[in-house]
């Protein structure tokens, strides 16, 4: 029965050893069979052996700083089992069974993912997916085209998306390569397209939405609410592709990004009381049948703007008090 | 088309008032004689501002009572009705005489105040009654600023048609500082006072029965009444907004067909309609626009004015954008400001609020904005919009602002605008 013995020295860098019934000596001399870089240690610090029944000893050789098993500090020889822990100086050892179970290997992420996702890192999928952003791009910039050259909004706009997307995936992909110098643009890309599509989805029903329910604000906080959430989100999402730090420090980040960016939001709202004598309202329009409108009959019209003369006077009442401090 | 006020302190060429025009020997004996004779009737009215006893406005008046009431425009002295506390008034007269005055009656809807001087001894304007034909000598009489009286020749040219509020048209060259002196005849008759200028010529005046009826009130007052303040200004405007919009869009006066729409225009006679074609080259859509204003409009401040209204509409049509690129396009002209101006100090921001209306077999994205003035009591400026919906390569964008209204005119008003819009 072998035993090996893991060595972490005061660097946390960590070597294991097959003791194979000699005796082996640890400290910081030369002459040592394990040599520790470790200030504290002596020249010859510990000796560990193991007797033919399997069992192992440590022993400390006259240290000054001594040694501990355990916490508790060997005069003599001391038997050590797996799971028990000595310490000499900064360095620490610790005894393992050689048949020792190990957790099976955990797969690559990639495989871990449904299809439809693992298909977005092939070559094939990421050129299809930047060719979907690039289509609805153009399809924004085409059914927003007020000029008489329709062409020229529509490549613009196409070109734009593109570049957005490529640029974000790239920022990405550079900024979190870390240690294993993997730029996984692919994923990158995918997370950012995604993101951009299911935005340009909830955009397009938030606005068809408030044309048919204009008066019901929820629907605007609704889908602005769903955009800050989508920048937390596609921020977890890039730092969990390049495996960035811990998944805790992941959400953090996320939220952290959320919560500013929504809070400079808020900022920006809060000049909203300055005095403009330009009206403030949203006027889109949307071509549908006059059939399919729900709408307000005329003769009811007077009593559905009393809770603006309310806002109205609210807003005199306020500047009043105002000019009266 | 600008109107200039003749009360503006920013400095201006004053070209020759004596020589701008050339009269012949004779008729230059006359305009000497009617300026030796009636000078002295004239003051220059000056409103200091209390703490840095910097004169805020210049304008002139004159006396129209043996014991001092002197007639001038409101908009001359405004400023002292709505910071009573911060300016205060005094006139020069001919002898170069300061006196203090006080304001003893306005009339906002007229742009005439009357003020007190308590200081007698100085020839007055009796305002009686004079007939008057087209194409009579007048003459103006005044203080361009800081350049001394003068008087200025011109011709009568009849009271204004259709406007909401009666101005007398003068063909002469007034020029700022001339507001609120009196325009007579050679026989000394007051016509008219002087109340604003577009330049070239054009000139108007306040018809002196406007200034018989504020001097009646004036006199009515005890000198120790309490001077008028912003609550009186808002009481004028709202009984004058009580009677003039009566009629509007109440018994239709004509029809307008604007491509498929019917819709109304001249709302009553003293509106002045007119229309306009944006050009469609570089474009892939037209508009035609047809616009109805108020002529004149109600002066509270440097830069706010009230009790005008305005109509539009707006047609536009394409032929070659589809139903989305269409609509991107109605939404941007549906979203341009075209609402009135105003001034931190007199009016709160738009409070603003999206509809769908249906009248009939119309269906309408309507947006209505409301502001309140603030210490005018009850009284709001609204702009209205509709754009029609369900057209298919053509829109409507019709739009009605109103300004110092009570609120139930607001929505007598927006109701009946809206009914009257209508596919054909």
């Amino acid at each position: 029965m072998a035993l090996i013995l893991e060595l972490r020295d005061r660097h946390a860098s960590t070597s294991w050893h097959r003791l194979t019934g000699v005796a082996v000596t640890l400290g910081r001399a030369f002459s040592n069979d394990l040599i520790v870089d470790d200030p504290h240690a002596d020249g010859i610090h510990v000796r560990i052996e193991v007797d033919p029944s399997g069992g192992c000893t440590v022993t400390d050789l006259g240290s000054m700083n001594g040694t501990f098993v355990d916490g508790l500090r060997v005069t003599g020889p001391q038997a050590v089992r797996p799971g028990m822990e000595v310490v000499f100086g900064r360095s620490k050892v610790w005894i393992h069974d050689a048949d020792e179970p190990v957790p099976p290997a955990v797969a690559e992420t990639a495989q871990r993912l449904p299809a439809v996702a693992r298909w977005t890192l092939t070559g094939t999928g990421s050129a299809m997916v930047a060719a979907t952003v690039v289509a609805v791009s153009a399809l924004m910039g085409w059914t927003g085209s007020t000029n008489r050259s329709t062409a020229s909004d529509t490549i613009t706009a196409a070109f734009v998306g593109l570049l957005f997307i490529g640029v974000w995936a790239g920022i990405w992909g550079a900024v979190t390569r870390g240690r294993d110098r993997r730029f996984r643009f692919r994923a990158h890309l995918a997370v950012v397209a995604s993101v951009f599509l299911a935005l340009a989805v909830v955009n397009a029903m938030s606005e068809w939405l408030q044309f048919y329910f204009p008066g019901v604000w929820i629907i605007g906080a609704v889908a602005a609410a769903i955009f800050y959430a989508a920048i937390g989100g596609v921020v977890v999402a890039h730092l969990s592709v390049a495996g960035s730090l811990t998944p805790r420090g992941r959400l953090y980040a996320g939220l952290g990004v959320c919560a500013a960016i929504g809070g400079l939001a808020f900022l920006g709202t809060l000049g909203n009381d300055k005095f403009t004598d330009v009206p403030r309202y949203s006027a889109q329009l949307k071509p549908v049948p006059g059939g399919f409108v729900f709408a307000t009959p005329v003769d009811d019209f007077a009593a559905a703007i009393r809770e603006t003369k309310a806002k109205a006077d609210e807003a005199a009442a306020k500047a009043a008090s105002a000019t009266r401090q | 088309m600008s109107r200039f006020r003749l009360a503006r302190w920013w400095p201006l060429l004053v070209a020759g008032i004596l020589g701008a025009q050339q009269p012949a020997p004779a008729a230059r004996d006359r305009t000497s004689a009617v300026f030796n004779r009636y000078a002295p009737y004239v003051v220059k009215i000056q409103v200091i501002e209390t703490g840095s006893g910097a004169k805020a406005t210049l304008g002139s008046g004159f006396f129209v009572t043996p014991d001092g009431l002197v007639i001038t425009n409101y908009h001359v002295v405004s400023k002292a009705i709505t910071r009573p506390g911060r300016y205060r008034v005094e006139l020069i007269d001919r002898a170069g005489q300061t006196i203090p005055v006080s304001i003893a009656a306005i009339d906002v809807v007229h742009d005439l105040s009357c003020l007190r001087s308590g200081s007698s001894g100085h020839p007055y304007f009796p305002l009686q009654p004079a007939g008057i034909s087209q194409g009579s000598r007048l003459f103006s009489l005044g203080n361009p600023k800081d350049l001394g009286l003068g008087i200025v020749e011109g011709t009568y040219n009849g009271l204004l048609e259709h406007t909401l509020y009666p101005r007398i048209h003068l063909t002469a060259s007034l020029n700022p500082g001339m507001s609120g002196g009196p325009t007579i005849d050679e026989a000394g008759n007051v016509i008219g006072v002087n109340v604003s200028t577009e330049g070239n010529q054009v000139s108007f005046l306040i018809p002196t029965d406007r200034v018989r009826a504020l001097l009646q009130v004036a006199r009515g007052l005890a000198a120790s009444s309490p001077a008028p303040s912003l609550d009186t200004v808002a009481a004028q405007l709202r009984r004058h907004q009580a009677e003039y919009l009566q009629p509007i869009f109440a018994e239709p006066t004509q029809r307008l067909t604007l491509g498929p729409f019917q819709v109304v225009t001249q709302p009553a006679p003293f509106f002045r309609c007119w229309g306009d074609v944006l050009p469609a080259e570089g474009k892939p859509y037209e508009i035609s626009t047809h616009r109805c204003q108020t002529d004149d409009d109600i002066y509270l401040d440097e830069d706010q004015t009230t009790g005008w209204l305005s109509v539009s509409y707006q047609l536009i049509t394409t032929k070659q954008m589809n139903a989305m690129q269409f609509f991107s396009q109605y939404g941007k002209t549906f979203g341009a400001d075209n609402s009135p101006a105003g001034i931190e100090a007199y009016v709160t921001n738009w409070q603003c609020s999206v509809h769908n209306v249906r009248s009939d077999r119309t269906r309408m994205r309507t947006m209505l904005c409301l502001r309140r003035y603030t210490g005018l009591g009850e009284l709001y400026d609204m702009n209205l919009k509709a754009a029609v919906l369900g057209g298919s390569g053509v829109g409507l964008v019709a739009t009605l602002n109103l300004t110092g209204v009570t609120f139930d005119n607001v929505t007598a008003l927006s109701t009946r605008f809206l009914k009257q819009i209508a596919w054909r």
